[in-house]
């Protein structure tokens, strides 16, 4: 059977799987098409024509597309347009009863340590920064989608 | 002396060298076995296999592949059952 524009055909491969589309546009072996799936292009070769026939132009628009559809009962998928809205902010808590800090005990001081106090080894290593943590591995390397 | 719980073949033998260069044997529970079609009886693909404690906490999309019979049935079987089923509505 030969599939042109308006022919409907069930897509026979990948998530859209099983869903009836028509096709509006055909270019080498790459068709467009637009129905109960995605409106997206495919390969030919993941269609297979149900036999059904509508009127269509040459890359109709999706409310033609809907129109044509609704004689054959297909209930056409309406993606609704992003519209970058504001992105949600954080905002600390304010602490209603900050609490003090404790006061630092006070530590006898012994002959040794106030000589070190005194004198800070110009010698003596910088404290060591924490190195930063590596990720947890997950799921034993089992890949997942990202 | 091997312990009598370790005597049968329920948990699957793995002889590790340690470092003083002795050789012993680890107990590991056996993996489960891999997912197949279920009309053809082919091996899937996409789906993971790991001890069921570990497969449990995966989450869903990473289980089984996301079309249509994904997990159930391999590719070709799930494309002839579309194909027929579109030649059928003619």
């Amino acid at each position: 059977m030969v599939m042109d524009i308006g022919s409907i055909v069930m897509k026979t491969a990948g998530r859209d799987a099983g869903k009836r589309a028509a096709i509006i546009e055909i270019e080498g072996n790459m068709a467009l098409i637009d129905g109960e799936t995605r409106r997206r292009k495919t390969n030919l070769a993941h269609l297979e024509p149900t036999g059904q026939k509508v009127d269509l132009k040459k890359s109709a628009s999706h409310d033609d597309v809907k129109k044509a559809l609704e004689s054959l009962k297909i209930t056409v998928r309406d993606t609704k347009p992003k519209t970058a809205g504001e992105r949600p902010k954080k905002v600390r808590k304010a602490k209603e009863n900050p609490v003090e800090a404790p006061a630092k005990k006070a530590t006898k001081k012994t002959a040794d340590t106030e000589e070190k106090e005194a004198k800070p080894d110009a010698k003596a290593p910088a404290e060591k920064k924490a190195a930063p943590k590596k990720p947890r591995k997950k799921n034993n390397g089992i890949r997942q989608k990202s | 002396m091997v312990a009598p719980r370790l005597k049968s073949r329920t948990l699957r033998r793995i002889k590790v060298r340690l470092p003083g260069s002795k050789t012993v044997t680890h107990y590991k529970r056996r993996k489960p076995s891999i997912a197949k079609c279920r009309k053809c009886k082919a091996n899937l693909k996409g789906i993971p296999h790991p001890l069921q404690s570990i497969f449990k906490n995966l989450p869903k999309t990473a289980k089984r592949p996301q079309r249509p019979f994904g997990g159930e049935l391999c590719t070709k079987c799930m494309r002839a059952h579309f194909v027929e089923k579109a030649r059928k509505s003619e």
